[in-house]
């Protein structure tokens, strides 16, 4: 096959969000003066009415890397801070926790010694020892730090339509050119590469064409294109709130890394599509889980109900996007329960457990106190 | 209800027995569970990994061992990564070293950057901008300390030291951990009718030792997991044909350098390792392309100084066991498994068995959920490092041997097409979340091994051609500065960690 001249000209193609979103975060690192990025402007897809949209930290980073600043989500996004995505399952609320629950000791995690101390006293519910939960069912948003405290971070909640504006300025600041023309057809070139986008009015010639979908309804147009050695679709899933973007953040990464100067190679595409479905598939159990519970498990997700219900350990599979964490908020929402604890835990005698466990809860109620007084006098 | 094992018995010292001891003890040093560890001075131990990579430092910081004393107690050295020479073809050589290469730049890889400065021309070899090697070929180390700064900072390094002496040192600590040591030589292995669980071990002086967990470390022969349980040998002889070798010490002619010698020679390679005290040496062979008195020979006449043993033979098979833990059996060290030592992980899949087995730590049902995940994460080690060591013999011009001949021509697993496709195709390579051989590693080997790299990612081209030539000098230049700054790897030995004679 005859090789294209360099990638001159990129043209993003998708639903919104994650279009804008891709934009932003490609064109603030790719060298500006190579390339010519393009966005559809008018979306390929119908547009909704304005929803929020969940910030994982995870995405905090990818803010610093475009120089959005948290100031700037609050006052033009109304970006609320969150230690937990909230979220309806069958119509039952779940929470996942940015957070920890408890803090370790001699060598096992905090729910190993819950479990354990259960032998002798009532605990009070694990979710009471997760600071990200605590947190989020009292509305306050202190800075959490030091190491006595369980481990909590947070993201936020924001308007998606002005989340969307916002990135679309930054791609438009970083050299971005928004079309705003009705897109007709892509043509392809006799050696299988898609060649133009034609529109309305005219024809603009492609080089790299991206494409960013939630649905495979929706990224049914992008499926030629996905074929041509010059065309890549990432497919992200809305399936949990937050997730997405955390998904599509990760394949950006990849794609860059994976960044051809004039086409894919078959190996370059396998590979990035072999690490896509294998992220798709951790998000897939997650989903599934919540949704269905066992009964349509995975051979992964079997593995982490067994090892889980048998001992509280949360196997981690490659490309994990979720938190340990989330994982036991998971297993609690489905009432399952680890039949034994961490042998570690045993490291302490069951009355040091115990005691454990109540200094995490109070050392918990302290902060949660002293924040909670704080807000009432700062109102 | 936990059904806690109240006794563990470990079959066989050596280094997987002791350091899976040193690290039980310290683990379940506040449990009621009791550690026995069974071993005989008649039968000898195979020593493996004199060499290690860095990981082996968290072991001993987990354990708490002060790393000075440790050198001391092992007549080790230091080691900042492996001199592969005569691998790509005979005169070739290159480094493969611990730490990264430069700097990456504008979110890329430095080897990109490289890769383009090479395209116009720029000849520059990767060893001019790693640290470790620079310090290596000047037989200089440091150990990193915040208040070095941020180049020599990037300093990574491993060691070498004398295993049987690794061995002792960790039985001392293990004993003050509560650990049993028993002297004897197992006679009998007596196990349950109906669950086939190992219930006991006779002694030759009929002693028995009963116990809940048996962990097998009893080096190549398997008598758990082999000889009583039957656990099968997953072969991997036609990838790593390698299946023996001869070792012998020799005494030491010079200072010792910081990193290991891997000379490829006939039918295998050669390790050379300096310790305090010895130089270690090997030769790692195929018998069926080299009989046992010609590696001999050829090992004897390529010594720095007078051998001080006799040469030991070991014949050995590469693979692993089907499940490195059956029923209430977990097999640590080569009684598992064995990958040749070409990139020393002898030491550090032992590590990972043991950190993997306190991560699972069972109760006495042996759950077949932490059996089944132990031996998945355990399978998945030594495949990502199988391939790693398979690079080093498929990527090569050599063709002046019948073993070389078959090296070059064999067909390797998928995964390390997938990968070498990458490397082809612009330097494309990431690290795995399980895989222990990161960019750098995989970067060095395959280039040193004459692999080219095709092209590099476009987006290296964000930087003007003197903005690249000049970060890639400015950065020879630190590391060059930083490599002048260190004192002689002899002289940190003596200064902090001199073996006591």
């Amino acid at each position: 096959m005859e090789k294209p001249d360099k990638i001159r000209n990129i043209l993003l193609v998708g639903e919104d969000l994650p279009t804008r979103f891709s934009a932003a975060y490609i064109a603030t690192l790719l060298p500006r003066h190579l390339y010519n990025i393009y966005i559809l402007s008018a979306s390929l897809t119908e547009s909704c009415a304005d929803e929020t949209v969940v910030i994982r930290p995870h995405i905090k980073r990818m803010h610093r890397q475009i120089r959005l600043q948290e100031r700037t989500l609050a006052e033009y996004a109304s970006a609320k801070p969150t230690f937990a995505t909230t979220f309806n399952v069958n119509k039952k609320e779940i929470k996942l926790p940015f957070g920890d629950y408890g803090v370790p000791n001699a060598r096992a995690q905090f729910h190993h010694h819950w479990l354990k101390a259960k032998q002798i006293q009532t605990n009070k519910p694990l979710c009471y020892y997760n600071l990200a939960l605590r947190l989020s069912e009292h509305a306050i948003f202190p800075h959490v730090g030091g190491t006595e405290l369980p481990k909590t971070d947070y993201g936020y909640v924001i308007s998606k339509n002005a989340y969307t504006k916002m990135l679309e300025q930054i791609a438009v600041d970083a050299g971005v050119k928004p079309l705003d023309c009705r897109f007709k057809q892509f043509v392809y070139s006799r050696n299988g590469l898609v060649k133009e986008a034609e529109f309305e009015d005219q024809c603009l010639p492609i080089d790299l064409c991206l494409g960013f979908f939630e649905s495979t309804d929706k990224s049914a147009i992008f499926q030629r294109v996905n074929d041509c050695a010059n065309g890549f679709l990432s497919q992200v899933s809305y399936s949990i709130p937050g997730i997405a973007l955390q998904q599509l953040h990760n394949s950006l990464n990849r794609l860059l890394a994976y960044w051809p100067d004039n086409v894919f190679t078959l190996a370059e595409k396998n590979e990035l599509k072999r690490i896509n479905d294998i992220e798709a598939q951790r998000v897939a159990d997650m989903s599934v889980f919540l949704n269905h519970g066992i009964a349509k498990a995975s051979s992964s997700l079997q593995r982490k109900l067994n090892a889980f219900s048998h001992r509280g350990l949360i196997p981690q599979e490659d490309y994990e996007l979720f938190s340990q964490a989330e994982w036991m908020a998971a297993m609690h929402f489905r009432n399952i329960e680890p039949k034994y604890y961490d042998r570690l835990a045993d490291n302490l005698n069951v009355k040091e457990s115990a005691n454990f466990v109540q200094q995490v809860g109070n050392r918990i109620d302290a902060f949660i106190q002293h924040n909670s007084q704080t807000k009432r006098q700062a109102q | 209800m936990n059904r806690p094992i109240k006794n563990v018995v470990i079959v066989g010292g050596g280094s997987a027995g002791w350091m899976t001891a040193a690290a039980l003890g310290k683990y379940l040093e506040k449990t009621s569970t009791t550690i026995t560890l069974i071993e005989s001075q008649d039968i000898g131990t195979v020593g493996v990994g004199e060499a290690t990579i860095p990981n082996i430092a968290k072991f001993n910081q987990a354990l708490g061992i002060d790393e000075d004393t440790f050198i001391k107690e092992t007549s080790g050295t230091f080691k900042l990564g492996i001199q592969f020479v005569d691998w790509k073809e005979q005169g070739s050589q290159y480094f493969h070293p611990f730490g990264t290469y430069g700097f990456d730049l504008e979110g890329l890889s430095f080897h990109q950057f490289w890769q383009r400065q090479r395209e116009t021309g720029d000849c520059t070899p990767l060893d001019d901008y790693s640290l470790n090697a620079r310090a290596s070929y000047a037989s200089k180390f440091i150990r990193p300390k915040p208040e070095h700064g941020p180049i020599i900072n990037r300093l990574s390094y491993a060691y070498h030291f004398d295993a049987a002496r690794y061995a002792l040192y960790l039985r001392a600590f293990s004993e003050k951990k509560g650990v049993t040591r028993i002297e004897g030589t197992i006679k009998q292995v007596e196990c349950d009718s109906n669950s086939g669980f190992i219930q006991s071990v006779v002694l030759d002086n009929g002693r028995s030792i009963s116990g809940d967990l048996f962990i097998d470390c009893s080096g190549f022969k398997g008598l758990l997991i082999n000889e009583t349980l039957g656990v099968r040998f997953h072969d991997w002889s036609h990838w790593l044909p390698c299946n023996s070798a001869v070792a012998v010490g020799c005494e030491r002619v010079e200072p010792p350098k910081p990193y290991t010698i891997s000379t490829a020679r006939e039918a295998g390679w050669q390790w050379r390792i300096p310790l305090q005290h010895r130089t270690g040496n090997g030769y790692v062979y195929s018998n069926e392309f080299l009989d046992r008195e010609h590696a001999e020979t050829q090992l004897l006449s390529r010594l720095d100084g007078t051998p001080i043993n006799a040469p030991r033979h070991l014949g050995f098979k590469t693979g692993h066991r089907q499940s490195f833990w059956e029923k209430n059996c977990v097999a640590i060290g080569l009684s598992g498994g064995f990958l040749e030592p070409l990139e020393s992980t002898s030491l550090h899949l032992i590590q990972s068995g043991i950190s993997k087995l306190i991560a699972l730590f069972p109760d006495i049902t042996m759950s077949k959920v932490e059996r089944d995940e132990y031996n998945r994460l355990l399978i998945d080690d030594f495949q990502y490092i199988r391939d790693f060591i398979i690079l080093h013999y498929k990527q090569t011009v050599r063709n002046d041997s019948p073993f070389w001949d078959y090296v070059r021509n064999m067909s390797i697993p998928e995964s390390l097409e997938r990968k070498l496709a990458l490397l082809q195709s612009k330097g494309r390579c990431f690290k795995y979340d399980a895989e222990l051989f990161d960019v750098t590693s995989w970067i060095a080997v395959f280039v040193g091994q004459g692999g080219e790299l095709n092209g590099y990612n476009p987006m290296a081209d964000g930087l003007t051609e003197g903005n690249v030539t000049r970060s890639l000098a400015n950065m020879r230049s630190a590391l060059e500065k930083a490599t002048g700054a260190m004192p002689s790897h002899q002289a940190f030995i003596d200064r902090y960690c001199k073996e006591k004679t």
